[in-house]
């Protein structure tokens, strides 16, 4: 197993509001897993965490097509992206405010409505539903 | 093991997992959102903070659980206070005025997923019930506040919970949902065989679809 370091000892401050965030975000089961992974391990300075795709599958024991699929996910809710090889950058809304260049463009985190992701969740069910043989 | 980690008034029990993710307890003198001081396992004195907010985090991510449990926890965690509030509805630190009606409009998921994420929040207990419509969080791992409130907290959630909860692992809920399946089975044995051997069960006429149910008349 390769070295991983160990969870930084300052404090994780999370906003009512980045949690209110974290609780409208339509994302999957594993792609919920590792935000709060990157959330107890980012770095407090930068925002940012030092995981290769291979250590977040160790430490949540997931595939690596999962993995992949769970990174895709929190960059296209815009929660987290890679700057560089194993180096990711969380939203500034979850590290409050710091991140490793002082000068990005800051997206916005897509947020649904309560009605709309109830929606969005009868529909993805009602497909699963009418795949099942009869 | 020392017998420092037998924490006295005024102080905490911490956990925190190392490299190796290997689980470290400690036990901190609580002074406000710092410790003042403290011993690790090992006797080595640290500093820290109250709140464990990375442990807590971290055993989020480990735990195989679906999606819906995550945006409960994070709503409720989010629906906390501060000030005053107003003299019908005070706020208190590490309380939480909610229903699980109120989560699920507020976070779009079925009653069912709501309702199961918050027993099983309950069961470790990471929340407990403190009334009606008052949830109270577990000081010990989601609260930080100044100290003499920090402490009267904690006394509250001890005298109603004890002094024990859980960090589960990865496979804890699948486990958890297993035993609650059991229990549902027993209860529902218990019930039948409370009700009588002899009463038997109607069986629907093949090929007959159940009748929806009549609207009451307005």
């Amino acid at each position: 197993m390769a070295y991983i370091a160990p969870l930084p000892s300052a404090p994780v401050v999370l906003s009512r509001e980045a949690l209110e965030v974290l609780s409208l975000v339509d994302l999957t089961a594993s792609a919920h897993r590792l935000l709060h992974l990157f959330l107890a391990r980012f770095d407090p300075d930068f925002g940012t965490v030092n995981l290769s795709q291979r250590d977040m599958g160790e430490l949540l024991a997931l595939s690596h097509p999962s993995v992949n699929k769970a990174v895709g996910a929190l960059d296209r809710a815009k929660l987290a992206w890679q700057i560089d090889d194993a180096l990711y950058q969380l939203h500034p809304v979850l590290t409050g405010g710091k991140m490793a260049d002082r000068l990005a463009v800051v997206p916005e985190i897509v947020v649904s409505d309560p009605d709309s992701l109830r929606e969005v969740r009868r529909r993805r069910y009602s497909r699963q539903t009418e795949s099942l043989p009869a | 093991m020392t017998d420092r980690l037998l924490p006295a008034k005024g102080q905490r029990v911490i956990t925190e997992l190392d490299r190796k993710g290997n689980v470290i307890v400690r036990v901190q003198t609580v002074k406000s959102r710092e410790f003042e001081s403290g011993y690790d396992s090992l006797g080595d004195p640290v500093l820290g903070y109250v709140t464990d907010a990375r442990i807590m985090l971290e055993v989020l991510g480990s735990l195989r659980a679906p999606g819906g449990w995550f945006q409960t926890w994070c709503k409720v965690l989010s629906l906390q206070r501060m000030g005053s509030g107003t003299p019908k509805r005070p706020n208190t630190p590490g309380y939480v005025r909610t229903t699980q009606r109120d989560l699920q409009s507020r976070t779009g998921l079925s009653p069912a997923t709501v309702s199961e994420a918050m027993q099983y929040f309950s069961s470790l207990p990471w929340v407990r019930p403190a009334g009606r419509g008052l949830l109270q969080l577990n000081p010990f791992l989601t609260v930080a506040i100044g100290s003499g409130d920090h402490e009267r907290v904690q006394q509250e959630w001890l005298d109603a919970v004890g002094d024990t909860f859980l960090l589960p692992g990865p496979d804890h809920p699948a486990e958890w949902r297993e035993i609650r399946a059991a229990a549902k089975d027993e209860a529902k044995k218990v019930k039948q065989a409370a009700v009588g051997e002899n009463v038997v069960p109607m069986k629907r006429a093949s090929g007959r679809k159940a009748q929806p149910k009549r609207s009451a008349a307005v």
